[in-house]
């Protein structure tokens, strides 16, 4: 941990020595071949450590490229070492192959290993960037057998293992500069930050390993290559010693066209120099190298512009992803919020989102079949249709509202919504008014029977005492207390028939409401009762009586209407009625305050017809009657809640 | 003479049926009973001209005792009386054989005629 946290010191401080020396000691002392050599091989062994030491304590995804790096350091460190042992201690020129070279070769081979061990983030790479990749490889052997292998083989007298081990510096080269390009050129590596720093460490050997193949024999320590090998490993340790994830963003930023750009300035500044070099001796042969150079730097270009593009549009689609995400999050968001719940059931019928309210109602959602199933047992049948509503009571105790409707990725949303409040509410009011209605019937009842028992007796015993002391006695004035006697009774007897509307039961709506427009008829108006032969449910027909009754009194308090014109009718579930009368009518806009004001007594009976199910209208115009109607719907059970409906659930 | 009997169960209708019919010339009340058994009783005993009867009583009411002194006795009229319209009442008593149907609160002059109507 110690020697890890002083291995940047130590790395700077090499690099540092190393370069001082380099330019300030005099060219040919052996103080600064010592430095040169040595420096070398600390920064190829610091650089080892630091690879080797991050592996071991981990390293993540990279570890496995860590070991490979960190090998190939070592192995060019020991190649390094090698190299200084004849040159330091032994003071000889280096045998040419040596050991070294091994050390060397096998170090340039290793650190390849390490790059195409680099970790990917999933997915494999597109046929299009391979095809980049591949392209530049070829520039790359192109270049290198233009500008460094043939030249080299040039030199050479036949086979020799000399010959071997100079080729193969430039070849294994050659292979590391194809995966590095490889590599950088292709989406999708894992911790790109560290790749580039170890891109930039590869692509230094590679440049001070074909300086030293072209300079071949001439080669001597102190150099210009001895600082590319120098910084080339500077920088893998420094790959080593960064953080995991390092500068993820500006590595994202580091896009393949700005790679291409550098290549293809390198590979034109080549160019440049060698047909210089070569313009003097063979002039078609500088051209030769010109025309290929040329293509090579196109091609290059044209390669780093489609990787370019393909970075934009894998810019573009990320983008696009994103919004996606952050509108499905919206989506997913506003239904978590919703008071409604909420299930999205996919093609296969899986359950791919339910909202906490649908869960909390109907538990949690699996798929459409097991959704099915539970709501069939609780309706007791089939859903119907999609797109219908279907309410059900749960095992609960909550009255749900089901709502099913085909989205148009072909999806099935399901919606419920909790209404037992609502129709707990709804219950209880269409009891509060069936008992209240029923209370009024019975209150009328009871009225009318003491009218009769009691009222009606009284007065026609003494009408009858009455006529008798007028007979008897033969004065006029008790005839006529007689007579208003009877016209007492026969009031009374209309009272009583409306009270308790016993013609009701017995024959039907049309004689009821005949019945009941004797008040009208008895002041002159002329009534017309439409008849109407079908019997409804008895709480229907009271009701339909009672409002007819209701419009009866209307009648006769405002209209001072001459004929009244009752219609009754069935038509497509429903009940209508309409009572007509050419009285005095008003102005709509007074009998919207005047109902507001309970002076028709209107908002009583809208309430009643609403809570039956139905509707109420009255039309009417100053001078021109007033038309009453209303409709209700024919099933009994939507006349008045029973009371007893649900109560062990509610 | 008339002879008829009067079954009312309300006790000051009944006295001033009674008492009315009574009055009148050629009619006389025989007897009186306040519910439809002792109507058919009073039938068996006095075999009157005439039965005034209300239609609401207790024990037997005015439909059923109508029929069953219109079996015993065919020659027997029945005039039943209601206090007000009740659905079929009409039609249920003459089904039963009632030879006669008013609504209380009628002038005694009426009821005395249709007595006299009926018995002819």
């Amino acid at each position: 941990m110690n020697v890890r946290r002083l291995l940047p010191g130590l790395m700077l401080l090499n690099a540092l020595a190393l370069v001082g020396g380099f330019v300030l000691l005099p060219a040919d002392s052996f103080l600064r071949l010592a430095v040169l050599d040595l420096g070398q091989a600390f920064a190829a062994l610091l650089a080892a450590l630091a690879l080797l030491g991050t592996a071991r304590g981990g390293g993540g995804l990279c570890r496995p490229a860590f070991v490979a790096l960190g090998a190939g350091c070592a192995s060019w460190g020991f190649g390094q070492v090698v190299w200084s042992w004849y040159e330091l201690v032994l003071r000889v020129e280096n045998p040419f192959p040596s050991l070294a070279d091994v050390g060397y070769i096998a170090g340039i081979a290793l650190l390849g290993v390490g790059v195409v061990l680099w970790p990917k983030q999933g997915g494999k790479f597109s046929r299009g960037e391979l095809v980049d990749a591949a392209l530049i490889a070829g520039v790359a052997v192109l270049f290198s057998l233009q500008f460094v292998l043939l030249p080299i083989a040039e030199t050479l007298d036949g086979f020799s293992v000399e010959a071997v081990f100079l080729l193969t510096y430039p070849l294994s080269d050659l292979a590391i500069l194809s995966v590095v390009v490889g590599g950088l050129l292709l989406q999708g590596w894992a911790e790109r930050g560290r790749l580039l720093i170890v891109s930039a460490a590869l692509f230094a050997l590679v440049f001070a390993d074909t300086y030293f193949s072209l300079l071949g024999d001439s080669y001597a320590t102190g150099q210009y290559a001895d600082l590319g090998w120098t910084t080339a490993f500077v920088l893998a340790g420094a790959a080593a010693l960064l953080p995991s994830g390092w500068q993820r963003e500006r590595a994202a930023r580091v896009r393949a066209g700005a790679v291409g750009a550098t290549l293809t300035a390198l590979l034109a500044v080549l160019i440049g120099v060698t047909f210089v070099n070569e313009w003097d001796h063979h002039r078609m042969q500088a051209l030769n190298v010109l025309g290929i150079g040329l293509m090579l730097v196109l091609l290059v270009a044209r390669t780093s512009h489609s990787a370019r593009v393909r970075t934009r549009e894998a810019g573009e689609l990320a983008r696009a992803q994103a919004e996606l995400v952050k509108a499905y999050a919206v989506r997913d968001g506003a239904l978590e919020a919703s008071r409604t719940g909420v299930c999205v059931f996919g093609t296969e019928g899986e359950a791919r989102f339910a909202n906490t309210a649908f869960v909390s109602l109907l538990g949690p959602a699996r798929s459409w079949d097991a959704f099915v199933a539970r709501i069939r047992r609780l309706a007791g049948g089939e859903p119907r249709e999609l797109g219908q509503l279907l309410r059900v009571w749960s095992e609960d105790g909550r009255y749900l509202s089901l709502g099913f409707a085909p989205l148009p990725t072909g999806e099935l949303l399901a919606t419920v919504d909790d209404l037992t409040d609502t129709e707990r509410e709804r219950q209880l009011r269409g009891r509060l008014v069936a008992e209240t209605v029923a209370a009024q019937e019975r209150e009328a009842r009871r009225i009318g029977e003491l009218l009769h028992d009691d009222a009606v007796q009284q007065l026609t015993a003494l009408g009858l005492r009455l006529e008798l002391e007028a007979q008897r006695s033969a004065l006029p004035s008790l005839t006529s207390l007689a007579s208003e006697c009877g016209s007492i009774i026969s009031s009374l007897r209309l009272l009583l028939g409306e009270l308790s509307p016993a013609v009701l039961e017995s024959r039907g709506l049309t004689a009821a409401i005949d019945a009941a427009a004797e008040t009208l008829r008895s002041r002159g108006v002329d009534v017309s009762v439409r008849p109407f032969a079908a019997r409804l449910a008895p709480e229907l027909e009271r009701l339909v009586y009672r409002l007819v009754q209701e419009a009866f009194s209307n009648v006769l308090k405002h209209s001072s209407a001459s004929r009244v014109d009752v219609h009754l009718a069935t038509a497509g579930g429903s009940l209508r009625c309409r009572v007509t009368d050419d009285g005095a009518g008003f102005d709509p806009d007074r009998l919207q305050a005047a109902v507001q004001d309970g002076l028709l007594g209107l908002s009583v009976v809208r309430e009643r017809v609403e809570l039956a199910g139905g509707r109420l209208l009255v039309e009417s115009r100053p001078g021109h009657g007033t038309a009453f109607s209303f409709e209700l719907p024919l099933d009994p059970a939507a006349v008045l809640v029973q009371p007893e409906a649900r109560e062990g659930s509610a | 003479v008339i002879r008829v009997i009067v079954a009312e169960d309300h006790p000051a209708v009944r006295l001033s049926f009674e008492t009315y019919l009574d009055a009148q010339d050629g009619i006389e009340v025989v007897a009186s009973g306040e519910n439809g058994r002792e109507a058919v009783e009073l039938v068996h005993s006095h075999e009157p001209d005439v039965v005034v009867m209300d239609v609401r009583m207790p024990v037997l009411d005015g439909i059923e005792a109508t029929r069953r002194i219109k079996e015993l006795f065919p020659g027997t009229r029945v005039i039943l009386i209601s206090a007000y319209e009740e659905a079929g009442l009409r039609e249920s008593g003459h089904e039963a054989g009632a030879d006669g149907f008013l609504f209380k609160g009628i002038m005694g002059a009426s009821l005395a005629e249709c007595v006299r109507e009926v018995a002819r």
